[in-house]
């Protein structure tokens, strides 16, 4: 079997640093390939995301799609240091990895926003309004939600240890003081927690234009979508925008302590990457 | 179905543990016992229970003695539903 793309990896320039880029090509290469530009999660998510970045790479470019994937300013290859990262600038590599994505050739892109990096892709989108469509994979509606999430896990990473656990207040109080706070590795600073904190998917509803595809991933049938995420999307809709949602049922891929997958999903993204609505 | 098997299953969905929770029931241990149930899995587990129970946690009940079994997991749940 031949190679179905190829890959280049490689450095772009980012307003901070160079951003580390990965870029999946087609073996078949026109005028009209389109391109899907991945922005990733946040922190561990990002690392556990990763191979089902790959499966997908794999998957569309099989298809004759190419796909990009930028790590932002102080995450993954990328130069800088977590501490120094912050939302707006994750915002602007992400436009940036867009301007990269055109400069590749590509004129028709779409953009995949995976959990946190759903809220990233929808602020970049306002800001390059050719992007054709957004697609979600089980997008963090609300940044504040996020976090409480996040700092939850500093608490429960002290459960029976002998350390004072902290208090989420107690947290808040060192980031309002100026300092930043480490969660399970991670150097978050005050900048980047409180760009977070204000990000949420309601900000961007006069973002009408550009179609999203939203996947839920469900660990069952017996497990429901969110209703918070079936609010924002009927929120979205009644703006206009044209909002699709599609559930799939696999394994919560973002957050699972071994190498995990969710084939179902790699599938079903492909399969509306490629138009085909036998799958939707 | 008994919220205790309701929560049996959320704990089986959430670790990926497959079906192999038949035999869970009060006494199973979760924390320390169950290889899986590290803290992003502690928080998975309150995540999903908030969102199917419409209940929420406070920061000092994420502790030992809450997330000791699935009895005493079930307990804390149930208390918060008869508030």
């Amino acid at each position: 079997m031949s190679n179905p793309y190829k890959l280049d990896p490689g450095y772009i320039s980012g307003g901070r640093g160079a951003l580390f880029s990965l870029h999946y090509e087609p073996a078949t290469r026109t005028e009209k390939t389109p391109c899907v530009i991945v922005v990733p999660s946040f922190a561990e998510e990002m690392n556990r995301c990763r191979y089902m970045q790959t499966l997908l790479a794999q998957a569309i470019t099989a298809q004759g799609i190419a796909l990009l994937a930028v790590d932002p300013f102080g995450t993954g290859d990328s130069q800088g240091e977590f501490e120094q990262a912050s939302w707006e600038q994750w915002i602007n590599d992400t436009v940036s990895a867009c301007d990269h994505a055109t400069r590749l050739g590509y004129n028709q892109q779409s953009m995949l926003g995976i959990r946190l990096g759903a809220l990233l892709a929808a602020a970049a989108a306002e800001k390059r309004d050719h992007i054709q469509q957004l697609i979600f994979w089980q997008p963090v509606t609300s940044g504040k939600v996020a976090l409480n999430q996040f700092l939850r896990i500093k608490i429960a990473a002290s459960i029976g240890r002998e350390e004072e656990a902290g208090t989420t207040a107690q947290f808040e109080g060192q980031l309002a003081g100026g300092n930043s706070i480490e969660v399970a590795g991670y150097d978050v600073s005050p900048e980047l927690y409180y760009g977070i904190q204000s990000a949420h998917m309601n900000n961007h509803m006069s973002l009408v234009g550009t179609p999203i595809h939203w996947f839920t991933v469900l660990a069952s049938e017996e497990r429901k979508t969110p209703r918070g995420d079936i609010q924002v999307m009927d929120k979205w809709r009644e703006n206009g925008a044209q909002v699709s949602h599609q559930t799939v049922i696999g394994p919560a891929f973002w957050q699972a302590h071994e190498r995990t997958l969710a084939p179902d999903l790699i599938t079903a993204t492909a399969a509306h990457l490629a138009g085909d609505p036998n799958h939707e | 179905m008994s919220l205790q098997k309701e929560i049996i299953d959320i704990i089986n969905d959430v670790l990926m543990l497959d079906g192999n929770t038949d035999d869970f029931d009060g006494d199973t241990g979760l924390l320390g016992s169950i290889p899986e149930f590290d803290s992003i899995a502690v928080v998975s587990l309150v995540t999903a229970l908030e969102e199917e129970f419409g209940c929420a946690f406070d920061d000092d009940e994420l502790n030992a003695d809450v997330f000791a079994t699935i009895g005493s997991l079930t307990t804390v749940v149930q208390q918060k539903l008869d508030e």
